[in-house]
């Protein structure tokens, strides 16, 4: 089992600007909530509060006190809202990766029974943080405390500012590659688990290019098997699956011609699926390559939910219905990280669609014309799709392995097909947002219910 | 557990109509339930009991349809044309399901579930006129 803490990048910059301000420990309470992983317990950090001068009775360069009366308010108030609770502090002298001290110890001890009294049954925990680095460890509801194998802070790139197994990977399948990376950057993607939902046209390519990248584990997500229609665009895709093979078994197959070793979970449902859901939260990064706005918009609220960076891309052709020439061919790849934008807040997802594609098939049956337009076949071709799929999982791959970050600041990209052009673009973000803002879901892990 | 959002807007719509409260469901939707939100003249009462489900994933989601308390009735015995079914069992209650949807353009970032209970007494309205 691994114990993982995840903690926003805005809120990580806002703790480590307060915990090293100065000479003396300061002090800070995280709140957060906990997700129980297949082989690991995660808790995401989802708030936090400094613990004020005059609620420290000793500060200290090397020792600080906090007022029992504020850790008890503070600890009601995390009962009322279901919260685990992190005590934060600093070693500001500490030019290493910190360890914790005696007097550490000692006031853990003290203050843990109080945790397990008052919020019984969650996972609590410490973490001292110094100009070098960060360390933590977790109380486990049976009272064992355990060190944190990672510390994530999920930005714009994932920072693995706590990783204790060796990620390097050496071969000479991924030799070219690792010139431009390192072989610690091979073993990332090696080690990094990567959540695909939709496995048509940009879906398995997305899924071939992360495979060819030496990525060893994917979740595959579609509900739909092969028609004849796809044999143009999906890649792997034979004549002979046509009516018979999952598009998810497509990917498998291609997965294993590569490496027979790769580890494929092809779910061949529903996105939208309480079990199918359980299983993409295990995904470091999720790409999302469906044309339905339902499954964005589910998949936009577990990424949020649990702080999973998620990748959305899509093409739109549109063509003039007299003349049946193509008026504009834009792709876009958004990408949804802590402290941007979400397909909510930027006006992505359209209700009407939404509602339309949520209603059951006797819904649809009884009330036809609200619900319309469904089945129409979008215009689509592989050319295009690749080169979106291919900014995507390059976004992706900088996510985990930095190497755009010449390119600034940029949480979207959009290609013009007409234009031949690739534009990185801005989108603002609306901070009352109820899916990604302060009052919305992010950062609350399994303690909201599974979005569908 | 609720978003804060969510509850912040329950407590809104607790303060403008009292005594409404909310109930969830079990696939994450909120039921708010309005005991006395007044309606139009020209039915059997000058209040009436509403529910608005307020999606999972509002305000991703529009609200849509609301039910009303079944004992409902035109004054003059008229029938209700836009009715989509009786009987509806939720929060253990029994609602009538009426079709009434908001047609305006979907803005996540402007949308309020009170917005959405103020329109309700236009479909009042809209069975007496007949429109």
């Amino acid at each position: 089992m691994d114990y993982r803490v995840t903690i926003p990048k805005p809120i990580y910059a806002d703790i480590r600007a307060h915990l090293l301000r100065g000479e003396d420990e300061e002090v800070a309470l995280l709140f957060g909530h906990e997700t129980a992983l297949t082989n690991a317990t995660v808790v995401t950090i989802q708030r936090w509060e400094p613990v004020p001068p005059q609620m420290l009775v000793l500060q200290r360069p090397d020792v600080f006190a906090v007022d029992s009366a504020f850790i008890v308010s503070r600890v009601k108030m995390a009962r009322t809202r279901n919260e685990s609770l992190f005590l934060a502090h600093s070693h500001p002298g500490d030019p290493r990766t910190p360890c914790f001290s005696r007097a550490d110890d000692r006031g853990e001890a003290d203050i843990y029974p109080l945790l397990r009294t008052r919020l019984p049954g969650r996972v609590h925990g410490a973490l001292v943080m110094s100009p070098g680095g960060c360390t933590s460890r977790m109380c486990l509801p049976n009272g064992d405390v355990v060190p944190v194998d990672e510390i994530r802070v999920v930005g714009r790139h994932i920072e693995r500012v706590v990783r204790s197994k060796p990620r390097n990977q050496s071969d000479e399948a991924h030799a070219r590659q690792q010139l431009i990376w390192g072989s610690h950057g091979q073993g990332v993607l090696r080690d990094t688990t990567i959540g695909i939902v939709g496995a048509g046209g940009t879906g398995s390519v997305v899924a071939q290019q992360l495979i060819h990248l030496g990525v060893r584990n994917l979740i595959v997500v579609d509900k739909d098997t092969v028609e004849e229609s796809n044999l143009a665009r999906i890649v792997g895709a034979r004549r002979g699956d046509i009516g018979m093979t999952p598009k998810v078994d497509v990917v498998s197959r291609t997965a294993h011609s590569v490496d027979p070793t790769i580890c494929v979970t092809a779910l061949h449902k529903d996105v939208t699926q309480p079990d199918v859901l359980n299983m993409l939260r295990e995904a470091d990064i999720l790409f999302g390559c469906t044309d339905q706005h339902y499954s964005r918009m589910v998949l936009n609220a577990l990424a949020v939910q649990h702080v999973i960076p998620f990748v959305d891309l899509g093409f739109l052709i549109d063509i003039h219905p007299e003349s049946q020439r193509v008026i504009s061919a834009v792709g876009e790849v958004r990408i949804i990280v802590p402290g941007g934008y979400c397909l909510s807040c930027a006006g992505v997802l359209d209700a009407e669609r939404i509602k339309a594609e949520k209603a059951s098939p006797e819904e649809r049956a009884a009330f036809p014309r609200y619900f319309t337009g469904l089945d129409v076949p979008d215009p689509s071709v592989i050319t295009l799709n690749s080169v979106i799929a291919s900014l995507a999982v390059s976004v992706g791959v900088d996510m985990l392995v930095p190497t755009m970050r010449a390119v600034g600041p940029c949480d979207s990209y959009r290609f013009n097909a007409l234009k031949g052009i690739v534009n990185p673009v801005l989108k603002e973000r609306h901070p009352e947002c109820g899916i990604c803002g302060a009052e919305g879901r992010a950062a609350f892990g399994a303690a909201l219910p599974m979005p569908r | 557990m609720r978003t804060e959002r969510i509850n912040k807007e329950i407590a809104s719509a607790a303060t403008k109509y009292p005594g409404a409260y909310a109930v969830d469901d079990s696939t994450g939707c909120v039921h708010l339930i309005i005991p006395t939100l007044p309606i139009p003249a020209g039915f059997t009462a000058t209040t009436a009991r509403v529910l608005v489900r307020i999606p999972a994933l509002y305000p991703s989601e529009k609200i849509d349809l609301f039910w009303m308390d079944p004992a409902i009735a035109r004054s003059n015995g008229a029938d209700m044309p836009n009715i989509m079914s009786r009987g509806v069992q939720i929060a253990g209650e029994s609602w009538t399901q009426v079709s009434w949807h908001d047609n305006s353009a979907h803005d996540p970032n402007r949308i309020s579930v009170l917005g959405f209970v103020r329109t309700i007494p236009q479909w009042f309205e809209r069975q007496v006129l007949g429109t």
